[in-house]
């Protein structure tokens, strides 16, 4: 029985009817790991905990307490905290931390009476495009083990979409769940800023970050986001919010869709462009309406995400200081000298590029020039995305320029890599849901994925129209994910 | 041009530090970075159309009211240095 293509909602059937019981699915997950992880590399840490875990699952499903998740196989991104369980941002930093509390997700999910296969990796704290900055090493595309999945939550989405687990939890700064979902050809959901808890999330820029969930479809997802989304008193951004599941299924006729034309211009590779273009006529063929839109400040989304996320990521990452956990050189002699050896030696290259960046950003001199431009740019960004949704639903947009590339072509200069952000980041800027699904195939077989941008709270809506187009969309999946 | 007197300045404010190669690599890197960033420097906005001030959004803070905490032996596992109860750094000065 091929359990890792089925849906969360098939396996629990499964488990509820007893054809399954909670250890053989986990067992099921961990053979597949031994099997395709050492190509792979999605994991940085496999839980040897899982088993336990799975047993008590298995005792909730047979006392008849059994959730949505209870017994269900989760790999979680190695910047959520779990305590415990090693949690290490993809960081020699944090090469050995062992978080004495759970991220507020890990704790709900826990309760729930989900099983953590074990810790995904990513780029180093979650700055990158491409798993590739990743302390641990790379992970590599299950449709092409030449490629990057994708970043950061390139672990997240590649254990997905090779089977390696039944949905997984990513993180979202400026595309980190979309893009490898995209280039994996799995769904990725980045929520509304506020639905998701960040308590626990290790900070990189704590006004973008956001916790989602990726899966093989929308539905997955929508269990999987109803499951942690909620008001938490320890983080004071988080909001009470409706469940998302009992919207998937409704009507999607009458939708208006919006299509920014600036997403549509230079740097989209042609295959993406059709793919997506066809999407919007499978929805127009769908009953929703098509409507050309605009966002002329599109052009200024890269500069002004890097800045606001590298001021903040400055600021978050000067707690690491080798004292209180992780990372202690042994170098120096001196408080500061050890310090500062502590930093170099733990933090790798596109970390340390972040961090001079928001430094400069936010130092005297620079600080109205730099910083203060790229805010009063985030608030035209949202104005702007207010306007569209004045007389649009949703806004449908390719997730990426192009395909995923190879492991190492974007190794040079470090805005190439920036670049490849370029259709993600605003919807991190305005705080607004977007959902990647996969639309298409290259030439060479890769997955195209396209996204749709809701309404703040909207999460609802996206995925049920993402659940709609993939009712009818034709998978290919290759031998990796089979 | 690549500036390495500004490197060494950001590297002081952010405690980090480069040897001849690295800082030659991380001052080619912040150049190219700075010039793509450069583009939005000559964009004309104003604050007057587009107001800084604090958003909604956030809930109340929580009461100031004691809360059970974790036991001081969890919260320093994680250190390398401890004594007794207490985290052991280097000396700060003489």
């Amino acid at each position: 029985m091929n359990l890792h293509l089925k849906s969360i909602k098939e396996l629990r059937a499964l488990l509820d009817g007893g054809d399954i019981t909670a250890p053989e699915l986990t067992q099921y997950y961990l053979d597949r790991i031994e099997k395709l992880d050492p190509t792979i590399r999605a994991f940085i840490t496999v839980n040897d905990q899982a088993m336990k875990q799975a047993e008590a699952a298995q005792k909730m499903i047979e006392s008849g307490c059994a959730g949505p998740l209870t017994g269900i196989v989760l790999g979680i991104k190695d910047n959520i905290c779990t305590k415990g369980l090693r949690t290490t941002c993809a960081s020699r930093m944090l090469e050995d931390f062992i978080p004495p509390y759970h991220a507020t997700v890990a704790a709900k999910l826990e309760e729930a009476g989900a099983v953590f296969i074990g810790k995904l990796n990513m780029d180093e704290f979650a700055m990158g495009a491409s798993t590739t900055t990743s302390y641990f090493g790379v992970t590599r595309n299950p449709y092409d083990t030449d490629r990057v999945p994708g970043g950061s939550s390139g672990g997240s989405a590649a254990a997905v979409a090779a089977g390696l687990c039944v949905a997984s939890l990513g993180s979202d700064t400026g595309g980190s769940i979309r893009q490898p979902a995209s280039f994996c050809g799995v769904t990725g959901l980045k929520p509304t800023y506020g639905r998701v808890s960040r308590s626990g999330l290790i900070a990189f820029a704590s006004s973008l970050d956001q916790i989602g969930p990726i899966g093989k479809s929308a539905r997955d997802c929508a269990v999987l986001l109803d499951a942690v989304s909620g008001a938490d008193p320890l983080d004071m951004t988080s909001k009470p919010s409706d469940p998302v599941l009992p919207q998937m299924g409704k009507p999607v006729a009458g939708t208006v869709i919006g299509i920014p034309q600036e997403f549509f211009g230079e740097g989209l590779s042609a295959e993406v462009r059709a793919a997506v273009e066809a999407a919007a006529g499978e929805f127009e063929a769908m009953g929703c309406v098509i409507k050309e839109v605009s966002m002329p400040s599109l052009k200024y989304a890269i500069p002004a995400y890097y800045l606001i996320a590298s001021a903040e990521a400055s600021s978050n990452l000067a707690r690491y200081d080798g004292v209180r956990y992780g990372h202690l050189s042994q170098e120096g002699e001196t408080f500061d000298q050890r310090l500062i050896a502590t930093r170099n030696e733990g933090f790798g290259r596109e970390v340390k590029r972040r961090i001079l960046l928001g430094t400069y950003a936010l130092s005297s001199g620079y600080f109205d020039a730099y910083y203060k431009k790229a805010c009063l740019l985030r608030r035209r960004i949202r104005r702007e995305y207010e306007e569209i949704f004045k007389t649009c639903d949703c806004i449908l947009t390719p997730t990426a320029p192009e395909i995923a590339f190879r492991i190492g072509e974007k190794g040079g200069d470090p805005t190439e890599m920036y670049l490849a952000d370029i259709y993600t980041v605003t919807v991190n800027i305005a705080g607004l849901p977007a959902v990647s699904t996969t639309c298409g195939y290259s030439s060479e077989g890769m997955p195209i994925g396209m996204s749709l941008v809701g309404k703040a709270f909207a999460d609802g809506e996206i995925l049920n129209l993402a659940d709609a187009f993939e009712k009818k969309f034709q998978y290919v999946l290759n031998d990796f994910c089979l | 041009m690549k500036d390495y007197q500004l490197i060494d300045h950001l590297a002081a404010l952010s405690r980090l530090s480069f040897t001849g190669a690295e800082k030659e690599e991380m001052a080619a890197d912040m150049e190219s970075i700075m010039n793509l960033m450069d583009t939005i420097t000559q964009v004309e906005i104003s604050e007057e159309e587009y107001p800084l001030t604090a958003e909604g959004g956030m809930e109340l803070l929580r009461a100031d009211e004691e809360r059970p905490s974790m036991p001081a032996e969890e919260v320093l596992a994680n250190a390398k240095g401890k004594l007794y109860h207490f985290i052991a750094v280097q000396k700060l000065m003489d």
